[in-house]
C-alpha cells in the first residue's frame, strides 16, 4: 500500500531520491501518477509553503523541496499519457527579471510556488531585454508573461514589454503578469498588465484565475 | 594588503560555479557557523544585552565569509579569501566619513555599543517614487530638516522631460543629472547649501550615469556618494565594480549598500545577521568603501521593524560596533505610511535599535518604499530626536529592550495590513513646503507619548562633549 505521507515527507526534507525511490514504488503498486502528486507530492509543497509563509522554514527549504517534488514528477510523468500530462499542466508561462534588472529572489520564489503548482515553468533569468522576453515566450508557446522589477527605473521596461507586445498585434496571444517591491496594483492596471500579485504565494491564484482554471 | 585591482584579478580566477550552487552552499555554511558559533534568537528579545553573543556573531560571520568568499556573477566564479586578508582589510577600514561642506560639514566617525555620541542621522525616502513636478518640493522639504546630517530625498519616478525613465535609456543620464541639481538647489533653498547628500542620484543605476550626475556642474559635493549594492546573498557583478574603479579614482565617496533578505538565501534571523555582517567584508574588499549601508528586510514583510529583524539589526550592530572600527550606517525600513501611528512607532523602534547598538541611522523606507508620493518628514525627525535621546540619555541595551518591546507591542500586529497613510500633497503646504498643523500636532502627540514610555527628549538640550575625531 502507497504511504502518501512518505512522499509528503521526502518533499519536506528536500529529499529528492526519495521522493524518485518513492515515486517508482508507486507506479509499481499501480498507483494513479496523478493521484501520487495530488495525494503524496503536492501536500509536502504546501507544507513547506506555509512554512516559509510563517517564517519557519525558507528559500532554500523552498528550493530543496521543489527539487524533490520535480525529481519525484519526472518519474510518474514518464508513465502518463500525453492527455494526462496535459491535464496535469495548470499552463506554461515564462519568468524573467526585466530588462535592466539583476534582483531575481522574487522571481525565483515565484518560479518555485508556480512549478510545485503545475505550471510548466520557463525562466529566463535576469536582465532580460524585452524582445527577449517576447521571443522567447513565443518559441515557448507560453501561456502567461510574468516579469518582476526592483527599480523603479527597470519597471518601465513592464510597460514597454505590453506596448511591445500590442505593436506585434501579440497583445492577446499572452496574459501578462507584473510583480516586484516598486509594483503596485494600480501601476499594473495603469500600463494595461492582466494580474499582479502582491507577493509569489498570491501569484499562484492569480496565474490560475487567468488561465481560467480551478483554484 | 589587497588592493581592488588584486580583488578583480580574482573574479576571473577563483573556482568556478553555477549560481545556484553558490546559495546551496552559502546556506549550509550558514547553518554550520549557526551552530558552530551558538547564534540564536530566542524569540522575546528585540535589543539583546549580550556582549558574548555579539562577538560569537562577528566571529561567525568572519568565518563564513572566509569559507564561502562572495560570488561574481559576471565571471560565474567565487573569489574567497584568507581570514588574514580580511582582517587586515578590517584593520585598514576608514574610521572617518565627512559629509558635506562649510557649516554643513558633518564628520561621522565609529560608534560604540550605548555610544553617548549620537549617531549620524540620515534623512532619506529613496525607493520611494516621486513625479518630477514634486520632486523639487520634497527635497527640500527633507532639507529644511535640522536633524538631517546629510539627506538623499526619493526617487524620481515615471517621466523626466516627458520620456518614460528606464535604465540604460539616455533619459536615465539626463535625469540622474536633473535629480542631483535639484537636491542640491533644495539643500540650498533651505539655507544649507554644504548639507551632504548620502546617495547622489535616486534614479540611476548605471555606471554611465553616475559618471554624468557626479560632474561638479550638477552640484554634487566630492564627498556626496552613490552607493554600491551587493546583490542578495554575498554578489557583485562588474557593473557594480566599474562604479567602483570610476569613483576611487575620482575621489567620490564609496559606500557599500547590502540588504539581505530574512527568509532568503541565508536563512532565518541568524543566517541573516551573519550575512548582513559578511557584506562588511565584501564591501572592504570588492569596493574598497569607505562606509556601509544596511537595510535588511523580512522577505515577507518587507521591513525591518518585527521582532526578529530589531534582533537582527541590534546583533549586527553591536558586532561590528565591539568589533571593528568599521562605519555602520543602519536604515529603517517601515511597513506604515505617512502620518499614521505605526510609522512614528517604526521610526522610533528603529532609532533605538541603531543608536542604543553602535550604529548610525537612516531615518528612510516608509509604507515599504512602494508608494507614489507617500512621504512624510515628520516621522522621520522623530526618528532622528530618537537617536540623539537614547545616546544623550545614556540608555542602557536592557531599558532599550524594553521600550522598543512596548512601542512594538503598538503596531507588530499590524505590520501585516499596515496602513498607507497620506501622501505628501495631504500634509504639507505645497506653496512653504511646511507640514500642516494637523501633521505637527501628530508628531507632538507621539513624542509626547514616547515620553512616557521612557525616552528622555529633554537629555538633547543637554551641553554636548566635543566629539573625538579618530
Amino acid at each position: 500500500m502507497t504511504d502518501f505521507k512518505e512522499m509528503t515527507d521526502a518533499v519536506v526534507r528536500g529529499d529528492a531520491a526519495a521522493c524518485e525511490n518513492l515515486a517508482r514504488k508507486a507506479l509499481e503498486a499501480h498507483v494513479e501518477p496523478q493521484s501520487a502528486i495530488q495525494e503524496g507530492f503536492a501536500p509536502g509543497m504546501e507544507i513547506v509553503g506555509r512554512g516559509f509563509e510563517d517564517g519557519t522554514l525558507f528559500l532554500p527549504d523552498m528550493m530543496l523541496a521543489a527539487e524533490a517534488m520535480k525529481a519525484g514528477i519526472a518519474v510518474l510523468e514518464e508513465a502518463m499519457t500525453a492527455d494526462q500530462a496535459a491535464a496535469n499542466r495548470a499552463g506554461k508561462m515564462v519568468v524573467a527579471t526585466i530588462q535592466g534588472d539583476v534582483h531575481e529572489i522574487g522571481k525565483n520564489i515565484v518560479r518555485i510556488l508556480m512549478s510545485t503548482a503545475g505550471f510548466e515553468v520557463v525562466d529566463l533569468g535576469k536582465d532580460v531585454k524585452v524582445p527577449t522576453i517576447i521571443d522567447e515566450a513565443e518559441d515557448e508557446m507560453a501561456d502567461i508573461i510574468a516579469v518582476s522589477a526592483l527599480m523603479t527605473t527597470t519597471m518601465m521596461y513592464m510597460k514597454e514589454l505590453i506596448e511591445e507586445l500590442s505593436d506585434a498585434g501579440l497583445r492577446d496571444r499572452f496574459k501578462v503578469m507584473v510583480g516586484g517591491a516598486p509594483v503596485t496594483e494600480t501601476w499594473a492596471k495603469e500600463i494595461g498588465a492582466d494580474g499582479y500579485a502582491k507577493d509569489a504565494f498570491a501569484a499562484i491564484q492569480v496565474a490560475k484565475d487567468l488561465l481560467g482554471a480551478q483554484a | 594588503m589587497l588592493t581592488f585591482w588584486d580583488v578583480v584579478e580574482r573574479t576571473s580566477r577563483g573556482e568556478r560555479m553555477k549560481e545556484s550552487d553558490f546559495d546551496a552552499m552559502l546556506y549550509q555554511v550558514v547553518r554550520q557557523v549557526i551552530e558552530k558559533y551558538d547564534i540564536h534568537f530566542d524569540g522575546e528579545t528585540a535589543v539583546p544585552s549580550d556582549d558574548g553573543l555579539a562577538d560569537r556573531s562577528y566571529q561567525a560571520a568572519l568565518e563564513l565569509f572566509v569559507t564561502t568568499g562572495f560570488y561574481c556573477t559576471s565571471t560565474r566564479r567565487v573569489v574567497r579569501f584568507t581570514r588574514e586578508e580580511v582582517e587586515e582589510a578590517v584593520r585598514h577600514a576608514k574610521t572617518e566619513y565627512v559629509f558635506g561642506e562649510g557649516r554643513e560639514r558633518h564628520v561621522m566617525g565609529p560608534r560604540t555599543v550605548e555610544d553617548p555620541e549620537p549617531p549620524t542621522c540620515i534623512f532619506s525616502h529613496l525607493g520611494v517614487p516621486v513625479k518630477q513636478d514634486l520632486f523639487p518640493k520634497v527635497c527640500l522639504a527633507q532639507a529644511q530638516e535640522q536633524y538631517a546630517d546629510a539627506f538623499c530625498c526619493v526617487s524620481l519616478h515615471d517621466t523626466f522631460r516627458g520620456i518614460p525613465i528606464k535604465s540604460g535609456h539616455p533619459v536615465e543620464i539626463a535625469a540622474c543629472m536633473w535629480d542631483v541639481s535639484k537636491r542640491r538647489e533644495a539643500a540650498r533653498l533651505a539655507g544649507r547649501p554644504g548639507l551632504g547628500l548620502y546617495a547622489m542620484v535616486s534614479v540611476g543605476e548605471s555606471t554611465s550615469s553616475i559618471i554624468a550626475a557626479a560632474h561638479p556642474a550638477f552640484g554634487a559635493l566630492p564627498r556626496d556618494v552613490p552607493q554600491v549594492g551587493a546583490v542578495a546573498e554575498l554578489k557583485i557583478d562588474y557593473e557594480r565594480m566599474n562604479k567602483v574603479a570610476f569613483q576611487r579614482e575620482a575621489g567620490i565617496g564609496l559606500a557599500g549598500l547590502y540588504g539581505p533578505l530574512m527568509g532568503g538565501y541565508a536563512g532565518g534571523p541568524e543566517g541573516t545577521m551573519l550575512v548582513q555582517i559578511a557584506h562588511f567584508f565584501l564591501g572592504l574588499l570588492a569596493y574598497d568603501v569607505e562606509y556601509h549601508i544596511c537595510f535588511p528586510i523580512d522577505i515577507r514583510e518587507t521591513c525591518s521593524t518585527t521582532l526578529p529583524m530589531l534582533w537582527l539589526v541590534s546583533v549586527y550592530c553591536q558586532a561590528i560596533a565591539r568589533n571593528s572600527n568599521m562605519l555602520n550606517i543602519c536604515t529603517t525600513m517601515a511597513a506604515g505610511g505617512p502620518a499614521t501611528d505605526m510609522l512614528f512607532y517604526e521610526m522610533v523602534n528603529g532609532a533605538i535599535a541603531h543608536t542604543v547598538s553602535g550604529a548610525h541611522s537612516v531615518q528612510g523606507g516608509i509604507a515599504r518604499d512602494k508608494y507614489p508620493e507617500h512621504i512624510g518628514t515628520l516621522e522621520l525627525r522623530l526618528g532622528a530626536e530618537t537617536c540623539h535621546a537614547v545616546a544623550r540619555s545614556g540608555m542602557p541595551r536592557s531599558e532599550a529592550n524594553r521600550i522598543v518591546k512596548e512601542v512594538l507591542a503598538r503596531y507588530g500586529d499590524e505590520i501585516h495590513d499596515a496602513p498607507l497613510g497620506k501622501t505628501f500633497s495631504d500634509l504639507y503646504d505645497l506653496e512653504r513646503v511646511k507640514p500642516l498643523d494637523f501633521y505637527v500636532e501628530m508628531y507632538e502627540q507621539k513624542k509626547q507619548e514616547m515620553r512616557e514610555v521612557g525616552i528622555d527628549y529633554a537629555a538633547i538640550d543637554r551641553p554636548r562633549r566635543r566629539y573625538p575625531v579618530a
